[in-house]
């Protein structure tokens, strides 16, 4: 594809961008949204529009689609840019941006106190102190260093006891275990079964959302089928995993919560 | 470590991750066989492709451009941690330590079991618990029924009934053992005893070493002991716990439903040990304090009967 092809193609498509972008930044607050918006356009038309003239458009295939996986990687920098190379976590972002915004700051080593003191003066976040403790446990705890002594809010800490984070760790590592070992089973699975079990127990994906994750024609019938063929899988990956030395219970707990694992990689490395 | 955008590229160029059209093509479904096996193959062994695919699949959905009838997925890309050493998603952990640690007290309250997340979900709105055994899952704390404020004397709300009703349908979808146990509870919820039994004891024989089902089989067998000539069934719920409880030690539903059953058969000191020993598993103070005052008066029964 020559550059003006490309060039006609971004404009003609800018509203659609515009809107695969909105799409993009649901987790972003409003000023991180328009960021994002800017940087994914400045992207697309950056060296005569390269990744624009990347697209094929064989079989049919859509520009849309091509589009959204063009914006999927760039969200991916973007990302990183914006929170580091460290996630906020799934609870974080599930609770909103005033979550990942506390789940930062705790990550940047500031005490409760001082997370409060910032989300409410250099962010200007209208929050009551209350608000802000209905924060907390939605964001990782993990990433909490030892409050200051007689800090007034370590007693909203007070159930969450050293025992209780050394259960945490130590069942850490049997969780990585268990998904040592479930990655090894993958290695005897039928690819798209493999495929099946990475997106759901690996990667944490909804069931409801596999069957358009393997690349099928939208056409072809799904769901029902992905469901029996899920639980066939799950039976066999049960089996195995208890075979391999691990208790009914892990293996159900591990199992019942899926993509749980990152930073296992780390851990084994480390 | 996934490769930023231009990285990615150039990775692409060298053959080692498909091109970013193929991807698209590939969630458009428009590639051959063999071309979609292909991908699937690399997609397994390479997670940042699979963000990609994930991630272009919810972002077209949130855009209104699927085709699908499906509501738009949430946005979920993978969390991946990179450089912090040793700093382990505590979530993960989370998804054991839920087991055997004090779940409410570390990260809020759980639900593991998604088919019954409606049922929990609309309990939760209920001052009073319809049953007085602990049904596992997630359900949150709610008052014991009684003679004058239990459930048997009112109707179940609205909400319930249709969550009730919406877990009875998906096990006529799919008759997984996860859903025949879902129906069990609903039909315990409802009030249907012996249906609930019927479904619970299916599942504990589909999946003997699941112990949740056998949590919720010692709950349904314990309301049912109320009933005349049911006696019996104290000691099957007593068993039912104790099975639950020797594959998950520290379940606190199974612990609770023990020590109602061993107060159901009147072995008043061993029933104040259970009630005890349940505190120290109980996640709410709610919870400790009814376990509390039950063992108070295990206790006074024991010592009445000690004289």
């Amino acid at each position: 594809m020559d550059r003006d092809t490309a060039d006609r193609l971004f404009y003609q498509h800018f509203d659609e961008i515009g809107r695969l972008v909105s799409s993009a930044a649901r987790d972003l607050s409003a000023i991180e949204a328009e960021e994002l918006d800017i940087f994914v356009k400045e992207k697309l038309s950056a060296d005569d529009y390269r990744r624009i003239r990347a697209y094929q458009g064989r079989n049919g295939a859509s520009f849309t689609t091509f589009l959204a996986a063009v914006i999927a990687n760039l969200l991916k920098d973007f990302r990183d840019h914006l929170w580091g190379k460290v996630r906020p976590t799934e609870k974080a972002r599930q609770k909103g941006t005033n979550a990942i915004l506390l789940e930062r700051l705790l990550r940047e080593r500031h005490s409760f106190e001082e997370a409060f003191e910032i989300m409410t003066t250099d962010y200007s976040i209208a929050m009551s102190r209350e608000q802000f403790e209905d924060l907390i446990p939605h964001v990782n705890l993990r990433y909490r260093v030892r409050a200051a002594q007689g800090e007034p809010l370590e007693a909203v800490d007070s159930g969450r006891s050293p025992e209780e984070m050394a259960i945490v760790n130590q069942m850490l590592e049997r969780y990585c275990a268990l998904l040592k070992r479930l990655r090894q089973i993958c290695q005897n699975l039928l690819p798209e079964d493999a495929l099946i079990v990475k997106f759901r127990f690996e990667d944490g994906r909804r069931v409801s959302d596999i069957p358009d994750l393997l690349g099928m024609s939208p056409n072809r019938p799904r769901g029902k089928d992905l469901y029996r063929r899920l639980e066939r899988l799950m039976g066999r990956l049960r089996e195995s995993l208890e075979a391999g030395g691990f208790s009914a219970l892990e293996v159900a707990a591990f199992l019942s919560n899926p993509g749980l694992g990152d930073g296992c990689d780390e851990l084994e490395a480390g | 470590m996934a490769p930023d955008d231009d990285a990615r590229l150039a990775h692409s160029a060298d053959g080692a991750c498909p091109e970013v059209w193929r991807l698209a093509e590939y969630v458009d479904g428009v590639l051959d066989d063999a071309e979609r096996r292909e991908i699937q193959a690399h997609l397994v062994r390479c997670v940042a492709c699979r963000d990609t695919v994930a991630d272009t699949q919810i972002i077209l959905k949130g855009s209104g451009h699927t085709l699908s009838a499906a509501s738009p997925a949430a946005f979920r890309p993978r969390r991946r941690t990179y450089v912090w050493a040793g700093s382990l998603a505590a979530a993960a952990a989370v998804a054991l330590a839920v087991y055997v640690a004090r779940p409410d007290l570390i990260f809020g309250p759980r639900i593991d079991r998604p088919e019954l997340a409606g049922l929990i979900a609309a309990m939760a709105k209920e001052s009073d618990r319809v049953v007085d055994g602990r049904l596992a899952g997630g359900f949150s704390y709610a008052r014991a029924p009684s003679v004058d404020r239990g459930p048997r004397g009112r109707p179940l709300s609205p909400d319930v009934r249709i969550a009730a009703a919406e877990v009875e349908k998906a096990l006529l979808a799919n008759d997984a053992a996860e859903n025949q146990a879902a129906a069990g509870v609903a039909h315990l919820i409802q009030g249907d005893l012996d249906g609930a039994i019927d479904e619970l004891e299916s599942a504990v024989q589909r999946r003997p070493t699941d112990a949740r089902f056998q949590s919720d089989l010692s709950a349904a067998y314990l309301e049912r002991a109320r009933s005349p000539n049911r006696a019996d069934d104290w000691s099957r719920a007593l068993s039912a716990a104790e099975r639950a409880l020797e594959i998950a030690p520290r379940m606190p539903e199974a612990s609770f439903n023990r020590a109602l059953a061993l107060d159901g058969l009147r072995r008043d000191p061993a029933a104040a040990d259970a009630w005890a020993a349940f505190r120290k598993l109980a996640e709410s103070p709610a919870w400790q304090s009814e376990a509390a005052d039950r063992e108070s008066k295990a206790r006074a029964r024991a010592a009445l009967q000690g004289r």
